[in-house]
């Protein structure tokens, strides 16, 4: 049954098509249900049922009535999962039954899932009202990963499975990655959504900042405020080709799509809309199609002044005076704003909408507010309309943008619509152009391991511990209450940017030209822990304004995007371990499809109080290997025009492999760990007698390296060759111990050493990444010696 | 805390002391470094929009003051320096003991 085939180029221009939809959301829990409702207006706001509002500024949501995710679990189900992995679970599971692809599933196809969330499973730590006294049980469902995890698990899902948490973005970058795991042939169909339940310590942080309007939110109208929402959607993607061949409901092509940072704030958008205007184009470009082709804008519109006034700047500088003629709505009156899920939710609405011909409006509209003048607003009532393509924005605290173009016009089943569609030129190979850590006090260039390779640490710190300051290190990137975690991935990516030589031309304009993508498990959870606290012991009403930006994940690469002022492509991601190869292999593969040339990489993890009580719930305090904090980051650009360019080259990233297995040692985590494993080799085009080594970081929990090694050797037939826990000498810190092996990896196939290192990370729920890492070499020369 | 029993000055020392140091965790800043004239955003001392929320949150937290009624822009009017704080929240807390001098209730 599988078609798919790991491309060795990764340009392959496969087009991608939604062929089953899901939707949770205040107006319906069915597709048709919510149409409904939209064609009457009718909006999903209402009072809050949920928890007590009588001390804030507002008291209306848009709540899920909850018949769906009530009857679809058994008690111990929902014991099990976060409200955030339930939502998501049922929506996901809808766009899979709607898709017909769940009949296929046990054919051996290949199929992950992407979800954006903006608060993963925060209300797991709210139902405990403390941060201090964590229980495991609900403690376990919390972590961002664990959302998307969750639906893997529930849902039987054996391939690339990321959670993705930049904010009220989230989805929308969701289900862009999706459509690359695709097009770059890593999964044969994909899952890609977001989920959001409304929260307690959420709605009060909206409160303190004075965000919310006490009346239903009116995008672009007089009134200001948002209202907020919660649900989950999911579409089912996969490839058109097969899609035509099965004869399946085609709701749309995605063509292309483009993230971006504002490098400005970690709340207030940059004013002149410049981050909006950056994804945009990008989705334009990559997607082939002109601006003068788009005859829909969904657009994020959340009723408050800075987002209406900046996004309209931001479409402006793309469409200019053909603004004005373009039918534009914000869904966010329909549905509240449902944060990391709104972008799924207003994208699969709309192209439900579209399909009956339909276009969504903005209700509570009166007049235009300032800034917001001379549009075609679709105004209170659905209009009719057929576009043939459509573009959906959304924006996020931390500066995240995601924009993309879908085509919902009638397919055609042969050709390529999009005949400007880049990536089509030769085989790029990738390589690390530099490398910048923050480990232990010290902050290293051009190597992970620092000097002495075998002390990593001095004695007398606590093994693991990073004391790294920013303000000693360049007190010019520092600023008040920065937490550890952004001190330490500014250090980082700042060190992996002069390592490369980048750094004296990463101002804003050509920041812009350089791709980041950041993983961390966790985020700061000392900035997360200190505002649910003073939500938790002050009451709601007393929420910390001055944390609550940092609760979103995203706020750390949001704030080291704006530090270095990287605008360019942005993502932030969370997997629980497998972090480092999953952003390499996103970044591979978006240079290859021509994004940008050069992207740096980072992850990074910080201890406090909070992650304490995670590790306890997740085992890690049974480790053999000791907690780590601090930032590894990779600068990463195409091998040969480094070269050209004179500068050095460290290794070749050659070949990725993503699998999703589960439980760790079951006999599905083990077959994950071999397609993984065989997926990289095969990207690499070397024969796996060519693997000098096998690099592995794992969570190091009682057997569990060992049944690894185990696999693994199985799987080379016993060869004798190295097999090394990197875990054993530097400790254990999901994301960063995955990106810090890339590095590691990366000093190991030196000149005069090793060739060719294969490098595997597993996660705490047994997500599982391997990456081949090779001496690098200019094309020319590769190409005798493979 | 009662409004009247402390004099105008111990008022703008509690609002540097407590409102602005301690509840913005400023690092380098002590309450000797702001005037009482010194603006306190933008210029000046420096706070961001979203430290005015922390300080408008505070005004309850630290002093009692009730400020859910009042419009932010309203607010943010009061808060441009120390001295106009404690005058508002003096005002705020005279308003507060009379009111509840008149129905018994706060």
């Amino acid at each position: 049954m599988t078609s798919r085939r790991v491309a060795a180029t990764g340009t392959a221009s496969r087009r991608v098509a939604v062929t089953g939809m899901g939707i949770l959301c205040a107006l319906g829990e069915t597709f048709p249900d919510v149409l409904a409702g939209m064609r009457e207006g009718r909006t999903g706001i209402g009072p809050v049922r949920r928890f007590p509002t009588t001390r804030l500024h507002s008291g209306i949501g848009a709540e899920l009535r909850m018949e769906a995710a009530k009857a679809y679990f058994t008690r111990e189900q929902r014991e099990k999962y976060d409200l955030c992995a339930r939502y998501a679970i049922v929506a996901a599971d809808q766009a899979l039954r709607d898709s017909g692809l769940k009949e296929h599933s046990a054919k051996g196809l290949v199929m992950g899932a992407a979800l954006g969330t903006c608060n993963g499973g925060i209300l797991s730590l709210e139902e405990q009202w403390t941060v201090t006294e964590l229980d495991e049980r609900r403690t376990a469902r919390y972590p961002f990963y664990q959302q998307g995890d969750d639906v893997a698990n529930h849902l039987g899902l054996n391939g690339p499975v990321t959670t993705i948490h930049t904010a009220c973005a989230a989805s929308g970058n969701a289900i862009g990655f999706a459509y690359d795991m695709i097009r770059w042939g890593y999964a044969d169909a994909m899952l890609a959504g977001g989920s959001d339940p409304l929260s307690h310590a959420v709605y009060a942080g909206f409160n303190v900042l004075r965000a919310l309007s006490p009346v239903p939110a009116s995008p672009f109208a007089s009134r200001l405020g948002l209202s907020l929402g919660e649900g989950a959607a999911f579409v089912m993607m996969e490839p058109l080709d097969r899609a035509l061949r099965r004869g399946a409901t085609i709701y749309a092509e995605i063509c292309g799509y483009g993230l971006s940072n504002d490098a400005y704030h970690e709340t207030a958008p940059d004013p002149e809309g410049r981050g909006i205007q950056t994804a945009v184009r990008m989705a334009l470009r990559q997607s082939g199609t002109r601006a003068s082709q788009i005859d829909y804008v969904n657009a994020h519109g959340t009723g408050t002044q800075a987002n209406d006034q900046a996004e309209i700047k931001g479409l402006r500088s793309v469409f200019g005076d053909r603004l004005q003629n373009i039918p534009l709505s914000s869904s966010k009156a329909y549905f509240g704003h449902t944060l990391g899920a709104a972008a799924a939710i207003e994208w699969t609405t709309s192209l439900y909408a579209i399909r009956h011909g339909l276009l969504p409006a903005t209700l509570h509209y009166d007049e235009p507010r300032a800034g917001c003048e001379g549009l075609r607003i679709i105004a209170n009532r659905m209009t009719e309309g057929r576009p043939a393509y459509f573009l959906n924005n959304n924006s996020a605290f931390g500066g995240h943008n995601a924009s993309i173009v879908a085509r919902t016009g009638p397919t055609e089943p042969d050709g390529d619509p999009h005949p400007e569609t880049i990536g089509t030129g030769r085989e790029r190979r990738i390589g690390i152009v530099g490398i910048g850590a923050v480990l232990g006090g010290e902050v290293r260039q051009g190597s992970v391991s620092g000097e002495d390779v075998s002390v990593p640490l001095p004695m007398e710190e606590k093994p693991g511990a990073c004391a790294f300051s920013l303000k000693s290190f360049d007190p010019g990137l520092y600023e008040r209450r920065m937490n550890r975690l952004s001190q330490f991935s500014i250090g980082a990516v700042k060190s992996a940017l002069a390592d490369a030589g980048w750094e004296e031309r990463s101002g804003m304009a050509e920041g812009r030209d350089i791709g980041f993508i950041y993983g961390t498990a966790r985020g700061s959870t000392d900035s997360i822990g200190k505002f649910l606290h003073s939500v938790f012991e002050n009451g709601p009403e007393l929420a910390s304004s001055i944390y609550f930006p940092h609760t979103v994940v995203n706020s750390v690469a949001g704030k080291t995007a704006e530090k270095l002022a990287l605008g360019g492509f942005s993502s932030s991601l969370s997997s629980g371990g497998a972090e480092g190869i999953i952003a390499a292999a996103y970044a591979c593969g978006s240079i290859r499809s021509g994004v940008h040339d050069r992207f740096v990489i980072a992850a990074g993890e910080e201890r406090s109080g909070l992650t304490e009580r995670i590790d306890r719930a997740k085992r890690l305090t049974d480790s053999a290997h000791p907690p780590l904090e601090g930032s590894v980051g990779l600068a990463l650009a195409d091998i040969d025009d480094a070269l050209r360019a004179g500068r050095p080259v460290l290794a070749e990233l050659s070949g990725f492999g993503m699998a999703y297995g589960g439980e760790p040692g079951s006999p599905r985590a083990i077959d994950a760990l071999t397609r993984a494993v065989e997926d990289a080799i095969a990207q690499a085009g070397a024969a796996p007698e060519r693997i000098d080594a096998v690099l592995l970081d794992s969570p190091g929990r009682p057997g569990e390296s060992a049944a690894l090694f185990k696999a693994i050797r199985e799987r080379f037939a016993g060869r004798d060759m190295p097999l090394i826990s990197v875990n054993e000498q530097y400790g254990y810190g999901e994301s960063l111990s995955s990106m810090l092996l890339l590095g590691i990896a990366a000093e190991r196939v030196k000149p005069g050493a090793m060739k060719r290192v294969l490098a595997v990370s597993v996660s705490v729920n047994g997500n599982t990444a391997a990456a081949v890492v090779s001496e690098a070499a200019p094309t020319s020369l590769k190409e005798e010696i493979v | 805390m009662n409004g009247h029993l402390i004099s105008f000055e111990d008022m703008k020392q509690t609002v540097k002391e407590k409102l602005i140091v301690e509840r913005l965790e400023l690092e380098d800043v002590t309450a000797a470094d702001i005037g009482d004239e010194m603006p306190l955003f933008g210029e000046g001392l420096g706070l961001d929009s979203v430290e005015a929320f922390e300080v408008m949150v505070g005004l309850e937290a630290v002093f009692g003051v009730m400020v859910e009624g009042i419009p932010a822009e309203r607010l943010r009017e009061h808060l441009t320096n120390v001295t106009s704080i404690a005058r508002f929240v003096e005002a705020s807390l005279r308003e507060q003991a009379d009111r509840l001098a008149e129905t018994g209730h706060p």
